[in-house]
């Protein structure tokens, strides 16, 4: 333990039921990769369960346990006077209208954590509990760690687990960071009308994948292929990545698909899924696309090749395109990757997370907001580091 | 039959179903009676829905008045009441009883019900609303609106045998603050939320509504004959154990439980309170062996506790609860559980000697022993109880409609016709003043009156009650000038009195008064002033001070509670911010008026008692588009010779509150912001004056 506390520490909470196989394996994923952050993970001692799921992390234990204020008249004026400023539009004050039923008039009940010794902790991250899904005792814990952070100045940062496009946003209106795993709550809680203080990211969709209950066993087969073919074709984390699910028996399609958007290609890099059987004539499959398409995959950041047998390599891409619904396309679609299909011969259509087109020009503008979303996405090493170097700042309360 | 409710439509608000049932026998009455009545219930994860269709009301559910179009605004309500618990709950512990997301779920829907609630009344208006009380959100947001909407609000009282009890009596903040009037259940609770706060012209004891008519249908309908047939305990010696909310230690209970496993002459029934969950009582009830599972009867919401103290020889109590009243009433003896755990619902009941205090382990032995319980009981003590906390035992539901009529019937009652009399002013003023009961003070405000008026030209015009003391008798006997007397008549009331007395007045501008005021130096030059600055103000006030020098009058507002009360009031008489000449919404004990638009505005109101100058001045603001005419004047002083305790007569009350309930709104902080007052430098003021009056210690 001497090493280590001389680098930053993040301290990551966990606990029982906020552990899957996945999210495991992204965490030591991450902790091999944060290399000169410690990355501290930190579970109740009472969470035997999360405890021994979690040995191979080597968690740290910190205890939880409740104090009762019994009901008093000075209880009662802290909770008033805290906030006997609030009111309604016509006047009625919350002070009124709450604490003498629903906020338990005079009493009062605190969790108290009781944390091991860390030192240069740059920042908390927990999981955020949503009002139609959280446990109690986990919640309680939640809250405690905020004030934690705000007596310590530390910064503190929830990530989305159940969905945060809900009309009830206390929560991520109490902290200095919120880290969303989709385009609809990130959008939603950037508006200007939610008016939450914090920094708000958006991971990219293989992150949000692990942090999301209903991740299939894909994303976690392919944990690590977006930062290995990130890192093998040093590809930016702004520039988008397309699964091409070429096949030879429309080359033609294809190619003219990618001219349709090859204006955006410096932006892009291709990742074209090749069969080990279509091989045509003296040309096998990448081959033939080298050939047919070399001219305009010139237009185009970086291109590589995947062999169609490794599905779960396509949970590196921001969505699928095709020109035609195939094996690809519903794999995607099952698995929550957006598919894009440009196919003149069918009704256009949208369903779920596949959407067929009959123009390139929709195409084109398919492939536009997929690079908005993208410019918006921050990796959940690049959100550390953005805490640790304190380039984003604590909320003001 | 008297068609007075007729088509009236009442609305009252429900939640859980042991509360309903002191406001549905009022609502039965009022449907008999021809009222439409309606029901509403709010969101609550314990839903309030199952309340109405269990006892099969006719109900809305208040978000049904909705609207699409309200949602930016219940978003702003929202985000307003995210912000300021959010910023407290960061860096504070005083909301973390809960977690943040039932928090979080309830400011939405409180935000949500802010709104319904105000559409509520805009679009489908009642003519009188009940609710069990205002404390909690749903109470307090719909006492709001309907006193926005003018709507009279009633609110009953669940007993309050506990909450008030020793340091916990901040639970009876805001009991009484947007109802029109309070229905208590007998005086003790009336005292115990005065004694707080509460205003105690709106507190009315009534009885309980719900066990007047319990009483009689349990005899009626032969209930404790069936209940114990049917639980097959006719001639066993039944106990009822009635627990509260929070249920004791399982140990201690032990040794009572113990007594009932093995013998087969006694039963016990365990009654558990509404708000406890079938998930404690299990998890609670789970240590006991399953041959003492077999030997009680632990009863829920399944079985009326009535019935089951119908059946039961004996009930006993964990902690204080409205049941042990309830039981004393229907004539059972009681036992109130001495715990060694903390008790939160503390009781007064073994204290009155109204209920017998033992141990788990004294009452096991006492009913091993077979003891005779009704023979231990002090049924003096027992009856001197229940007249205490009930005020009526039986015919309360009438009396509560009884009242309910007389607020509706204010409420929707128009101004007094213009009083007609002789267009003449022989004289200035006309000083109308009701005869002290005390013949040293009326001597003296005679006396006052005399020697601070001697410049002027006026007349007196006394106001004799039907009889009086001797002393006072002589002192007018004795009287020379221009005074004239009106005698009372048996039925006649104060302000038809003062009524009178004005029409007969030959004064240009006439001045009411209490008894026992004594004009000071100046008062009458200091009135013309008045009228001469303020020249389109209408009602002139006085600042009136006790023998200590202390305000008692210097323009009145309205406190928290909607209550109105003096400026300053107890404050050093030369306060500064007393002796600034201001418009006031309304003046008390003493005004003066030119007799011509006194007589155009009808007078004092009959039925407005004690309120008449009140009611006076809020008439003539509505009656008059000019905001200032209603004149607080400090330089007219008075001297308060007795400060008389005002009388508990609630139809003045009934009658003023619900004649304006929509007008009558906090202002007190408002004119202590326009001073820089803060509430902790008035109360520091309050505190040097009491010091500084204090008599000598020794």
């Amino acid at each position: 333990m001497n090493e280590p506390e001389h680098k930053p520490a993040i301290i990551w909470v966990l606990q029982n039921n906020q552990i899957s196989p996945i999210i495991l394996d992204f965490l030591k994923l991450l902790k091999k990769g944060l290399g000169k952050i410690n990355l501290l993970i930190l579970v109740p001692e009472d969470d035997n369960e999360a405890l021994k799921m979690l040995e191979p992390l080597a968690p740290l234990k910190f205890k939880a346990s409740r104090r009762v204020s019994e009901r008093s008249y000075e209880n009662f004026c802290k909770k008033r006077d805290l906030i006997h400023q609030g009111q309604f539009p016509e006047g009625l004050k919350y002070w009124q209208t709450l604490v003498l039923d629903d906020l338990g008039e005079g009493l009062i009940m605190e969790t108290v954590l009781t944390l091991p010794l860390v030192t240069n902790v740059k920042g908390i991250i927990l999981q955020i509990p949503t009002p139609l899904g959280s446990a109690t005792k986990e919640e309680f814990i939640f809250n405690s760690w905020i004030r934690i952070a705000h007596e310590n100045k530390v910064f503190i940062a929830g990530y989305e687990l159940l969905p945060l496009y809900t009309r009830w946003t206390m929560i991520p209106s109490m902290l200095d960071g919120i880290i969303t795993t989709n385009e609809l709550s990130y959008r939603f809680l950037s508006d200007p009308a939610r008016k939450i203080p914090g920094k708000i990211w958006k991971l990219p969709l293989n992150e949000g994948k692990v942090l999301s209950p209903g991740t299939s066993v894909l994303w976690r087969n392919g944990i690590e292929a977006p930062y290995h073919y990130r890192i093998k074709f040093k590809i930016p984390l702004q520039t988008v990545i397309l699964y091409i699910s070429h096949n030879v028996a429309m080359s033609y399609e294809y190619n003219k698909m990618l001219e349709q958007i090859q204006d955006l290609g410096s932006n892009i890099h291709l990742m074209f899924s090749i069969g080990k059987d279509q091989i045509r004539g003296t040309h096998n499959h990448e081959q033939i696309i080298k050939t047919i398409s070399g001219r305009v995959l010139k237009k185009f950041r970086s291109y590589s090749f995947h062999d169609l047998n490794a599905p779960w390599e396509m949970i590196t891409a921001d969505a699928v395109l095709a020109c035609s619904t195939c094996y690809c396309t519903i794999v995607a679609e099952a698995n929550g990757i957006p598919c894009i299909v440009l196919d003149e011969t069918v009704p256009e259509t949208q369903k779920g997370y596949l959407k067929i087109l009959g123009s390139g020009s929709q195409l084109k503008k398919e492939v536009k907001a997929l690079m908005e979303a993208r410019s918006d996405t921050t990796d959940i090493t690049n959100i550390i580091y953005n805490i640790v170097n304190n380039s984003v700042k604590k909320i003001d309360i | 039959m008297d068609n007075f409710w007729k088509n009236k439509k009442i609305t009252a608000y429900i939640a859980l179903k042991h509360h309903s049932r002191f406001i549905v026998p009022i609502m039965e009455k009022l449907a008999g009676m021809g009222a439409k009545i309606h029901y509403l219930v709010a969101q609550a994860e314990r839903s309030q829905e199952i309340t109405a269709i269990e006892t099969g009301l006719d109900y809305s559910h208040i978000f049904e008045f909705l609207k699409k179009s309200d949602n930016d605004e219940i978003n702003r309500i929202y985000l307003d009441l995210r912000d300021t618990f959010a910023s407290t709950l960061v860096k504070d512990i005083a909301f973390t009883l809960q977690v943040q997301t039932v928090l979080d779920k309830t400011l939405f829907t409180t935000a949500q019900e802010y709104v319904a609630f105000r559409n509520y009344f805009e679009t489908d208006r009642p003519d009188l609303c009940i609710a069990l009380h205002e404390v909690n959100r749903w109470g307090k947001i719909f006492a709001f609106h309907a006193k926005r909407s003018g709507v009279p609000f009633i609110t009953l009282q669940e007993g309050l045998l506990t909450a008030a009890s020793a340091n916990l009596n901040f639970q009876m903040t805001g009991h009484v603050q947007y109802s029109t009037l309070c229905f208590v259940w007998g005086e003790n609770s009336r005292k115990k939320l005065v004694s707080f706060e509460a205003p105690e012209q709106r507190v009315i004891p009534v009885g309980n509504t719900h066990l007047s008519d319990e009483i009689k249908k349990l005899v009626k309908n032969n209930v404790r004959k069936k209940q114990r047939k049917k639980y097959k305990c006719r001639d066993k010696f039944v106990v009822l154990l009635l627990f509260s909310s929070d249920l004791p230690p399982l140990d201690e209970m032990q040794p009572l439980f113990n007594v009932f496993q093995d013998n087969p002459d006694i039963m016990l029934f365990t009654k558990f309170h509404p708000a406890t969950t079938r998930l404690k009582i299990d998890t609670w009830l789970k240590p006991l062996n399953e041959n003492f599972k077999n030997n009680i009867h632990p009863v829920h919401g399944e079985e009326s506790t009535y019935d089951l103290m119908a059946a039961s020889d004996l009930c006993v109590l964990s902690e204080g609860s409205t049941t042990g009243l309830e039981a004393l009433a229907i004539g059972k003896p009681l036992v109130l559980l001495k715990l060694r755990a903390p008790v939160i619902y503390r009781s007064d009941l073994a204290e009155k000697k109204a209920a017998l205090s033992m141990s788990p382990s004294e009452l096991a032995d006492a009913i091993k022993k077979r003891a005779d319980f009704n023979a231990m009981m002090d049924k003096d003590h027992v009856v001197q109880y229940i007249k205490d906390e009930l005020y009526k035992t039986d015919g309360s539901i009438g009396y509560a409609t009884t009242i309910m009529k007389s607020a509706l019937s204010a409420n929707l009652s128009s101004d007094p016709a213009p009083l007609a009399a002789a267009d003449k002013a022989s004289t200035d003023w006309s000083i109308i003043i009701p005869v002290s009961d005390s013949p040293e003070n009326f001597l003296e405000l005679l006396e006052k009156t005399a020697v601070n008026s001697s410049e002027k030209n006026f007349e007196v015009i006394l106001i004799k009650q039907n009889s009086v003391d001797p002393g006072i008798q002589q002192i007018i006997d004795s009287l020379e000038g221009d005074i004239s007397i009106i005698q009372a008549q048996e039925e006649s009331c104060l302000p038809e009195l003062m009524n009178q007395a004005a029409t007969t007045a030959n004064g240009r501008y006439l001045i009411f008064m209490d008894s026992d005021l004594a004009p000071e130096n100046d008062w009458l030059s200091s009135l013309e002033k008045g009228f001469s600055t303020f020249k389109n103000a209408k009602i002139f006030g006085a600042r009136i001070v006790n023998r200590f020098n202390n305000i008692i009058h210097a323009g009145m507002v309205v406190n928290a509670n909607c209550q109105p009360v003096s400026a300053y009031i107890h404050l050093d008489g030369q306060f500064p911010h007393a002796l600034k000449p201001r418009p006031f919404q309304m003046l008390d004990r003493f005004i003066c008026i030119e007799k011509k638009f006194f007589l155009g505005m009808g007078g004092f109101e009959i039925q407005s008692g004690r309120y008449m100058f009140c009611d006076l001045c809020l008439r003539c603001l509505h009656a008059d588009t000019y905001p200032e005419s209603i004149m607080y004047l400090p330089d007219v002083k008075l001297l308060c010779l007795y400060d008389k305790p005002q009388s508990t007569h609630h139809e003045d009350s009934i009658f003023f509150y619900s004649k304006w309930h929509k007008f009558l709104w906090e202002s007190e902080s408002r004119l202590l912001k326009t001073d820089g007052v803060s509430s902790l430098q008035l109360d520091a003021a309050r505190m040097t004056r009491a010091m500084e009056i204090a008599p000598p210690a020794g």
